[in-house]
């Protein structure tokens, strides 16, 4: 292994470490199972250490690493087994179904899923998410406001518990 | 203001295994990538599952057809 392998492999160890967690609550959220999450980080990393060209810097290697998650999240969504083993892989998880909050967002849309997590866990603000959905622009400012209605109107079913 | 409270405390639960940090990472030194993912493995668990099903139905049926077809020549 040269020198170059050694400082990449470093390099590649410090990106696994600062967004592992990150990356597995993405999936997490938009998945709503640790099987298919935990496949989904494997996944980014593979690409993410495929991938060629550098970062402009830490937000833009955030911002790609969520869009990559994103999409190998409605890849496996999509893909056939999904569809055609969903029984035998939704095994409901002991480890969300014991987090109250966390197990009310899994049940709400897709779409509002991520966007909740990115504005309340990450704290992106509703620009830098659309930043971050590219291709729904338009849309993103009234899935965070219809997202942080929800979460609101969770919050109060949850408290009137 | 609760909710995010509580969502970060939940999601903070939430944590990266150790195990498959290190493989994924050890992977990326081997060069290993494209090794079968933890999906690959479980789904070609169920993949065997389901094959060996088949494979045991159509003996089933085989042998009952031969079987059958003893009984009525007999």
């Amino acid at each position: 292994m040269g020198d170059d392998d050694i400082v990449k492999r470093e390099h590649f160890a410090n990106i696994v470490n600062k967004y592992a967690d990150m990356v597995l609550r993405l999936a997490l959220t938009y998945l709503g199972n640790r099987a298919d999450a935990q496949d989904v980080y494997q996944d980014v990393f593979n690409k993410l250490f495929k991938y060629e060209r550098p970062f402009n810097d830490a937000e833009h290697e955030k911002a790609w690493i969520i869009r990559v998650t994103m999409n190998t999240c409605k890849y496996v969504i999509r893909s056939p087994w999904k569809k055609w083993f969903a029984v035998i892989e939704d095994m409901p998880d002991r480890h969300i179904e014991n987090l109250d909050i966390v197990s009310v967002v899994i049940t709400l849309p897709r779409k509002y899923r991520l966007v909740i997590h990115l504005y309340y866990y990450e704290g992106y603000k509703t620009a830098e998410i659309s930043n971050i959905f590219e291709h729904q622009r338009e849309h993103c400012p009234d899935t965070v406001k219809t997202s942080k209605g929800i979460t609101e109107r969770k919050d109060v079913g949850r408290m009137g518990r | 203001m609760k909710f995010r409270t509580e969502y970060v405390k939940e999601m903070n639960e939430i944590k990266a295994n150790e195990e498959l940090k290190n493989t994924i990472i050890n992977q990326a030194a081997s060069n290993a990538i494209g090794l079968p993912t933890v999906a690959h493995r479980r789904r070609s668990k169920v993949g065997i599952i389901i094959a060996s099903s088949v494979i045991m139905l159509i003996l089933f049926l085989s042998i009952e057809t031969l079987w059958i077809y003893d009984k009525a020549e007999k």
